[in-house]
Parts: structure tokens; C-alpha cells; sequence
């Protein structure tokens, strides 16, 4: 395959995977630009096998969500799913932190003690912890 | 010194060495390799190494980083020939050409990468779809604002900073803001109107906005810097 075939077959699975995302999330929440929706779902294609996700509302961390999302992954050897917490009001409190969602690993960089205290017990079956460039 | 057959040798190299390996090297590998080795090669080190793969050798004994065997040179006959022709110098340039104000958006890069499956131009966009997908404008406004892009970017995948979220939100204000200023309304909104605000998102002082794109361009050009301007290999 060509390094053009290989860029449009990317290009081809990132809009699919794209279409899927929000309509999973549209099920658990508000998508959108504005930081007083639930979620919004990265639209720039940067070339690579990931998508990217940032949560408002932290109830959709929830291990049911996030299992569904890796769920999605399925039919997509070799892609990723990024999630950023991105809670308004906490962006100069909290440090960056998220999970990123691989088919066979979930790894966790959720810095839990920031949490208020229903979301502070999530763990994720088949996770570890990491960082970003793991 | 030991005399080893010629057929030993290639069987030997076809059994362990991949056709492809200067793909599992990395490509600051030079950094690791002893600054007289060559002086200390056997003479004939040539026949133990895979037919072709003998310039990467040499390119790490002579310090050269991010070499790449199956870059295309400069045919023979041509007074630079056998020169190497840099694969990425497009995309590199469509990173400097946004030094002076931006993250290197260029309309006619972006429109050029897309694919007939796509809908939509690769790499970062200055305005968001979340932020225009939500107002009436024409569709060649909306088209506009599609395909103005970065390309693609090689500095890597997205992390878990919410830079962009942030980027998101000053970027819609921004928009509402410049509507107002012109009195347009979102159906009234025409292409060059989509190229206008393009050229205020690039120009603004806003550090949401300054500091997203920046930091774009610093790690494309810290990229480039340090690999070379090539694509990211998935």
C-alpha cells in the first residue's frame, strides 16, 4: 500500500470512527464547542490513528461509558482514543489528565483526588496507569 | 583474517537482517555509535551488511541522522545529481510560511491533501467545525473554513492537555465578535468574509488563541528539527 493509500484509508477510517463516536456520546450526553456542553469530540484529523475527546462532565468517565468507547475500537486495529478532562472552572486547578483507550489496554492518568467524591471510585477493568506518551 | 564464503554470508543476512530495517532504527541512532568505528571496520565490512543498506551505515558512521534509503535523488546527468531530494519540503513549507502569524494554515495545501473520501482537510483547522457547523452560513463559506488547514502534523497524536477546548470557546467569541463588527448575519456571511476571519484567528492576540497556535508551530518545528521533514510513519 502506498504512503498515499495509507493516508486516505486513514483519512476514510477517521470520519468513520468520528460518526461513531458522537453518536455513542450524543447517547450519554451534549456535545459541542461550548464548554457548558457535556463533551466534544476532537474534529481536527491530525493524520494519525487517534481521536480525541474532552469531557465537561465527569459522569461520562463512568467504567460503563468508557467501555463502550474501547468497545468501538473493535474494527479499528491500531487507533486510540484520547480523553482530556476538561471540567470548566478547573482549567488553572487541575492538571492535565485523561485516559487513553487502546483495544487491548485502557491507561489511566486520572488524578483522582481532584474528583469530587461520586467520581473518585471509577476504575477501569484492564487498565493500568500512565501518562500521555505511553 | 578469517576468510567467510560469499554464500555462507548471504544466507546468513537474508536469515537475520529485514529488508526494511532502517525502519526499526531510530533516527537519532547516530548519537550512539563511537566516533572512530569506522577506523576500526574490517575493510570489507560491505559483504556482511544486506545489499542496499550499506548508505545507512555510512550515514550513521558519518553522523548523519534520519536517513532514509528510499528517499529519491537527483537522477545522474543532472548537474545535482545523486543529491538527495527532501520528500517532505512542501510540507515543511507550509509550516514556515506561518512563522509570521499563526500555526501555518494554507488553504490551498489543505484543499490539496484531501482525498475523494474526505470531507474535510487534515491537520489542525483555525476555525473548528463545532464553532461554524452551528451557524447558517452558505456552504462555500463553510467550505472555506474546511479546508484551511495545517496538513498534516507530524509532532505526533494528540495528549490530554485542553488547550484546544479553550481554543474552541475564545474562537466562537472571536467569531460572534467579528459578525457584530461587520453587521453580518450568518446566512450573509461569503467566502471572503471565512478568509477574513481566518486572517484575524491567525492575528490574534488573544493568549487562548496566540498560545494554541504557537504551540502547534513549536512542536511541528521542533519536530522537524530534530527528524527531518518527513511524515509521521503510522
Amino acid at each position: 500500500m502506498s504512503a498515499d493509500e495509507t493516508e486516505d484509508e486513514q483519512g476514510l477510517q477517521w470520519e468513520k470512527l468520528y460518526a461513531a463516536l458522537l453518536e455513542f456520546l450524543q447517547q450519554q450526553g451534549t456535545e459541542g464547542e461550548n464548554r457548558s456542553a457535556d463533551f466534544w469530540v476532537d474534529d481536527d484529523n491530525l493524520g494519525t490513528l487517534q481521536q480525541k475527546i474532552y469531557v465537561r462532565n465527569l459522569k461520562l468517565l463512568d467504567p460503563v461509558v468508557v467501555s463502550g468507547l474501547q468497545r468501538m475500537l473493535l474494527g479499528y486495529p491500531g487507533w486510540e482514543i484520547a480523553i482530556a478532562v476538561s471540567v470548566p472552572g478547573t482549567d488553572e486547578l487541575w492538571p492535565d489528565m485523561g485516559l487513553t483507550i487502546r483495544n487491548h489496554e485502557i491507561i489511566d492518568g486520572l488524578q483522582r483526588e481532584y474528583f469530587p467524591e461520586p467520581y473518585r471510585h471509577y476504575s477501569y477493568v484492564g487498565s493500568r496507569t500512565g501518562t500521555d506518551l505511553d | 583474517m578469517a576468510k567467510v564464503h560469499d554464500a555462507w554470508l548471504a544466507r546468513q543476512r537474508a536469515r537475520w537482517m529485514r529488508p526494511n530495517a532502517h525502519l526499526c532504527m531510530r533516527p537519532d541512532a547516530h548519537r550512539f555509535v563511537q566516533p572512530d568505528l569506522q577506523r576500526r571496520l574490517r575493510p570489507d565490512w560491505k559483504r556482511c551488511v544486506q545489499p542496499g543498506f550499506e548508505p545507512v551505515i555510512l550515514s550513521l558512521l558519518e553522523g548523519k541522522a534520519n536517513f532514509n534509503p528510499s528517499q529519491p535523488r537527483v537522477p545522474k546527468g543532472n548537474p545535482d545529481g545523486g543529491q538527495w531530494i527532501d520528500e517532505g519540503a512542501d510540507e515543511g513549507s507550509a509550516v514556515s510560511e506561518s512563522e509570521g502569524g499563526g500555526a501555518g494554515e494554507n488553504a490551498e495545501v489543505g484543499a490539496a491533501r484531501r482525498a475523494p473520501g474526505f470531507s474535510r482537510a487534515k491537520g489542525h483547522h483555525p476555525v473548528p467545525r463545532a464553532v461554524f457547523r452551528k451557524r447558517a452560513f452558505p456552504e462555500e463559506t463553510k467550505k472555506v473554513f474546511e479546508e484551511t488547514s495545517t496538513g498534516p502534523l507530524r509532532a505526533g497524536p494528540h495528549r490530554w492537555s485542553r488547550e484546544h477546548d479553550i481554543y474552541n470557546e475564545a474562537v466562537d467569541k472571536l467569531l460572534d465578535k467579528f459578525l457584530g463588527e461587520k453587521g453580518l448575519t450568518s446566512e450573509a456571511t461569503r467566502p471572503e468574509h471565512a478568509r477574513e476571519f481566518i486572517d484575524v484567528v491567525r492575528r490574534s492576540r488573544d493568549p487562548r488563541i496566540r498560545e494554541f497556535n504557537l504551540n502547534i508551530l513549536r512542536r511541528e518545528l521542533n519536530y522537524i528539527m530534530r527528524f527531518g521533514p518527513r511524515r509521521p510513519e503510522q
